[in-house]
């Protein structure tokens, strides 16, 4: 009984003390979610990623950081550039919502008025308001009771597919806001892009090491099946498309002779390139430019450089051209709308991090602090905003 | 540093020139294997290095399932717990790594190659006659070099039986209690022949751990919820066999053994309430020991082989086969030889000589490791009646299998050691006392090995000790007592063996990379009255301030901050109320803020807690027989509070318990 009282009072963003409601109020809660729910399916969510480029009536009005966080300690967290006055929030979930995000946040997007937020270790993903920072709902991704441990997540059509190291795939209705579908893929997936009319799920196998997988899972996202699996290296993780066809992805191999590198796939599921003469951990991909990163944990360097994909050729092997120290390089994102890459360091990985702003050309425009280990970047843009 | 060692000699030499022209010892320090009460205290007030301990009576006012309890109320003491009966506790002395203090229960040793540090939740309070705890691991008593390897070391003293007239003795009784506790014990000592005796503990305990606990999060997302799989049934057990050969020797062989299940209800982590991973402990020692003394020598034998079998179940992990299922296996074989030779009447020397070997296997590691240490010591105690002065060394030579052909096949090092007290005053009698200690820790087999983590290129961490004191006692009238100690210490830690992140942040590496510098104040304050002719009050306080920097990079932004998890001060309180065969118990415990990480933000802070515990006993004898029962409320305030983030401690809970003894 103290159990379900506390997923009640959890939901009810409303309420704000801890304490055991009687059952009459848990059906009140239980309305008002409802009138939530269905206040929030009156919204339209778009089919596709609202074009941006060269829109002048869309500008960036904020940035989320989603910030990791470390194992254990319940301190994943949101923080919030805001364009208005060049300020960053950090805790800034906690501050609108009045409870943390919990345990591990491992991504982050933005999709129609909506921020989604994946918490690994405590195995839900969080729906946001974009434009308020004010949570709509909370769904739990768990097995009975065992959690699945989303890993990461990709929008696509009405949904929301978020791969989950259980070997699966949740598909979320972004109208009822509830998992629909579940859908089998490889080992331990922690990889996920919607590309070419299909979604690709990189499975990783990590949690077998040293019995890594090694393929990429590719599902129709109308019938929710898998309708094929490509070979690619060990321990695949981050996949994105370029736009030509290809999809890039980072395979990390075993933290040991084999070493982890950019891969490119096509889409038919050839690997086309694997470049072996530089090590990468992420990157982001913007216009016909990689920008792909990566930290030496042997002798503590980041490096950020810059591949073209329409020649899949290196461009350039330092991106950062002002000389701003980055100590551990930990995400990389861009933003369409400001046409800027931004740049995180998790510095000494336990503490405050960073992220920095630059231009194309690797100068810095701005930066700013946020909590532990930000890892995932979501836009906001004002078009996205009513009021305010 | 440098200068304060030499301060220190130079100090010595003077002190050992000027006291040798004294007169004859009266309150000798040369502790033999038998020591009476009075000895006791007086060895706890003339000591040059700082050595608290609890009585019998006291350790019978701990509430609580083990020795952990019992070690908090230490001034210098930072208790890490996990929470519950079954949850891992380990004590970190002075601001240094649990792996830096030894834990031997009856001169034999207890370790844990893997981790560093026994759980000290594995050892039973009952049928102990002292628990103490020896900063710098000073005194001339025979004690093997391994003792004086450590930093600090723990010292568990069993009960030895007084027959009397009686042939047999013993004691059996059960306590139950909040959370599934119910912990029945007995203990048999049978006397064998005119010098020699048999006896036999047991000890099971059940623990369901299903305390209710608040989790933190925000006005809009905290619960109160009851742990799920924390549940312990351990069952501990000694036999031994003790025998008198001839007039001054005793032999003793014992087993010890250790059996656990449990589960590990893991840290608290928000909206995922899932736990489901267990572990299996099944612990054999055997041990031997020869204890001798005369006239001019006591020697000290010990012969211990030990075998640690763990078990760490996940059922639910997603890997390949959806569980993960882990045996490890370590076994030790110990052997020692001390002895304390009385030169003359004011000189005394100390040596031993150990020689340790420690395999290992297990299924996260690549390769079956083993190490092999010799260790020397060597301790020349000067002692008269107004001034105590020590000095020796440490000599250890330490193979590792698993290092590098690049790397040093031998880890050797020389650790000196010295101490004095000097009396400055008869009556309030006070003593001044100076300690300066180098030890140093090897890396556990979990730094070096454990897949992916271990770093068996890992160098030993290092650490000096500094101690200045003054003791005092004062007796105002017959019947009350006061004792104080305070002691300024300065510790420094070396090559400090940190985790780092690697490859991810799933995959940690330990590194030698950090550096501390503790500066600290112990206070303890004791005083006890008698009450008429049969009662007494005690109150024992204790009070530590500590200031444990990481200095590590100068150029890191925590450059100076508090490492993580030791508070700035802590505080124990323990009152105890006789009168006739009734008693009251109040033990309170302060721990100070502290930060997780040495960066000193709010994000990283841990609340301060105070936690009260009271008990109300009664204890009629009868001829023979005496019965003691005793009602216990433990977290009297039901404070919710944690020592170790995410992992909380239990609320309010009540203990019964009732024990005959025979």
């Amino acid at each position: 009984m103290k159990f379900i009282g506390f997923l009640a009072m959890s939901k009810n963003r409303l309420s704000i003390r801890p304490v055991i409601e009687p059952f009459w109020q848990q059906c009140m809660v239980a309305m008002l979610l409802l009138l939530i729910m269905m206040h929030t399916s009156c919204r339209k969510d778009p089919d596709q990623p609202r074009p941006v480029l060269n829109d002048t009536t869309i500008y960036a009005a904020g940035i989320y950081v989603l910030n990791e966080g470390l194992f254990n300690q319940n301190n994943a967290g949101l923080t919030f550039y805001n364009f208005s006055d060049s300020t960053a929030e950090t805790d800034y979930f906690f501050n609108k919502n009045g409870r943390g995000l919990g345990d591990t946040g491992s991504d982050a997007c933005i999709y129609g008025s909506k921020l989604y937020i994946v918490v690994n270790v405590s195995s839900q993903l969080e729906v946001v308001d974009a434009a308020s920072g004010i949570s709509l709902s909370r769904i739990p991704l768990f097995n009975g009771s065992k959690p699945r441990q989303p890993r990461k997540i990709s929008p696509y059509g009405k949904y929301i597919f978020v791969c989950n190291f259980d070997n699966t795939v949740a598909v979320i209705d972004t109208a009822r806001l509830e998992v629909i579908s579940l859908i089998e893929a490889g080992r331990n997936p922690d990889g996920i892009t919607a590309a070419y009319g299909k979604i690709w799920v990189s499975n990783s196998g990590g949690l077998a090491f040293p019995a890594y997988d090694n393929t990429v899972s590719v599902i129709d996202p109308e019938t929710f099946t898998e309708v094929s699996r490509f070979t690619v290296g060990i321990n695949p993780y981050t996949i994105r498309p370029d736009g030509h066809g290809n999809l890039y992805l980072i395979s990390r191999g075993n933290y040991d002779d084999v070493k982890s590198r950019l891969q490119v796939l096509d889409a038919s599921g050839n690997l086309v390139k694997t470049f072996g003469e530089f090590e990468a951990l992420g990157f982001a991909i913007a216009g016909d430019t990689a920008y792909v990163y990566n930290y030496d944990w042997n002798s503590g360097k980041s490096s950020v450089m810059v591949i073209n994909t329409l020649t899949m050729q290196p461009e350039d092997t330092e991106f950062i051209k002002d000389g701003t120290p980055v100590r551990a390089v930990y995400g990389i994102a861009h933003d369409p709308a400001t046409d800027l890459i931004y740049i995180s360091d998790a510095l000494n990985f336990t503490g405050t991090g960073r992220v920095h702003a630059f231009d194309k050309a690797g100068n810095r425009q701005f930066s700013f602090n946020t909590g532990i280990n930000p890892s995932g970047f979501a836009f906001l843009h004002r078009m996205n905003i009513q009021g305010n | 540093m440098k200068s304060n060692v030499t301060v220190t000699v130079l100090l010595l030499a003077f002190l050992i020139s000027r006291a040798t022209a004294q007169e004859p010892v009266t309150d000798t320090l040369m502790l033999k294997g038998v020591e009476i009460a009075s000895e006791k205290i007086s060895r706890k007030e003339l000591t040059s290095f700082p050595l608290q301990s609890l009585s019998a009576t006291q350790i019978a006012s701990v509430a609580g399932n083990s020795v952990a309890d019992a070690l908090k109320t230490f001034s210098g003491v930072t208790l890490r717990d996990y929470g519950g009966a079954g949850g891992l506790k380990t004590v970190m002395v002075r601001s240094l790594g649990a792996q830096h203090t030894g834990v031997f229960i009856d001169g034999a040793p207890v370790s844990d190659i893997a981790s560093g540090q026994p759980d000290l939740g594995k050892f039973p309070l009952g049928n102990l006659e002292e628990v103490s705890l020896n900063v710098g691991v000073g005194g001339s008593e025979p004690m093997p070099a391994r003792a004086r390897s450590g930093a600090s070391v723990i010292n568990l003293r069993s009960i030895k039986p007084d027959f009397g007239k009686f042939k047999t003795r013993g004691n059996a009784g059960i306590r139950g209690g909040s959370f599934g506790l119910i912990n029945p014990f007995l203990r048999l000592d049978h006397k064998t022949g005119t010098g020699s005796w048999f006896g036999i503990e047991i000890n099971p305990l059940f623990s369901k751990g299903d305390y209710p606990y608040l989790v933190d999060n925000g006005p809009a997302g905290s619960a109160r919820l009851k742990r799920g799989n924390g549940d312990l049934t351990s069952l501990a057990a000694n036999l031994s066999f003790s025998a008198k050969a001839g007039d001054s020797s005793e032999v003793r062989v014992f087993a010890r053994f250790y059996n656990a299940e449990r589960g590990l209800p893991g840290a608290v982590v928000f909206y995922n309430p899932h736990s489901s991973q267990r572990l299996t402990n099944k612990d054999l020692s055997l041990g031997f020991q020869l204890m001798s003394d005369s006239k001019r020598t006591s020697l000290l034998t010990n012969a211990c082989w030990s075998y640690a079998w763990l078990r760490y179940l996940d059922p639910d992990y997603l890997g390949y086969d959806h569980s993960l299922d882990n045996r490890y296996l370590q076994q030790e074989l110990h052997l020692s030889q001390a002895g304390t030779f009385n030169i003359s009447r004011h000189f005394s020397a100390s040596l031993a000589s150990d020689f340790i070997l420690n395999a290992f296997s297990g299924s996260q590691y690549n390769t079956d490791p083993w190490r092999g240490s010799f260790l020397l010591s060597a301790i020349l105690a000067h002692q008269t009646r107004n001034t105590g002065a020590e000095a020796g060394f440490l000599a250890s030579v330490i193979k590792d299998s698993g290092k590098d052909p690049s790397e040093e096949a031998l880890t050797h090092k020389v650790s000196p050691y010295f101490s004095l007290s000097v009396r400055i005053a008869d009556v309030p009698s006070l003593r001044l006392r100076m300690m300066y200690k180098h030890s140093f820790r090897m890396p556990a087999f979990n730094e070096m090995y454990y897949a992916l983590v271990g770093n068996p290129g890992l160098l030993p961490e290092a650490a000096q000790q500094l101690n200045t004191g003054l003791l005092g006692s004062y007796a105002p009238f017959k019947g009350l007592l006061f004792r104080l100690s305070a002691d300024a210490f300065f510790n420094r830690v070396h090559e400090k063996i940190v985790a780092i992140p690697t490859q991810n942040l799933f995959v940690w590496s330990m590194q030698n990379i950090g550096e501390v510098r503790t500066r600290g104040l112990d206070i303890q304050l004791d005083a006890s009255a008698a009450l008429g002719r049969r009662g007494k009050a005690s109150v024992n306080l204790a009070y530590t301030y500590q200031e444990a920097s990481d200095i590590s990079d100068k150029n890191s932004s925590d450059y100076g901050n508090q490492i993580p998890y030791i508070p700035w001060e802590t505080f124990s309180a323990m009152f105890q109320l006789v009168h006739r065969s009734f008693s009251i118990d109040y033990n309170l415990l302060f721990n100070g803020y502290r930060y997780v990480s040495s960066e000193n933000i709010p994000q990283n802070l841990l609340p301060s807690w105070w936690i009260s515990d009271a008990g109300l006993a009664w204890s009629p004898e009868a001829g023979r027989y005496k019965y003691r029962i005793k009602a216990g409320v433990t977290n009297l305030f039901d404070k919710d509070y944690v020592v170790i983030r995410s992992f909380p401690m239990p609320g309010r809970g009540f203990v019964i318990s009732g024990a005959f003894n025979f």
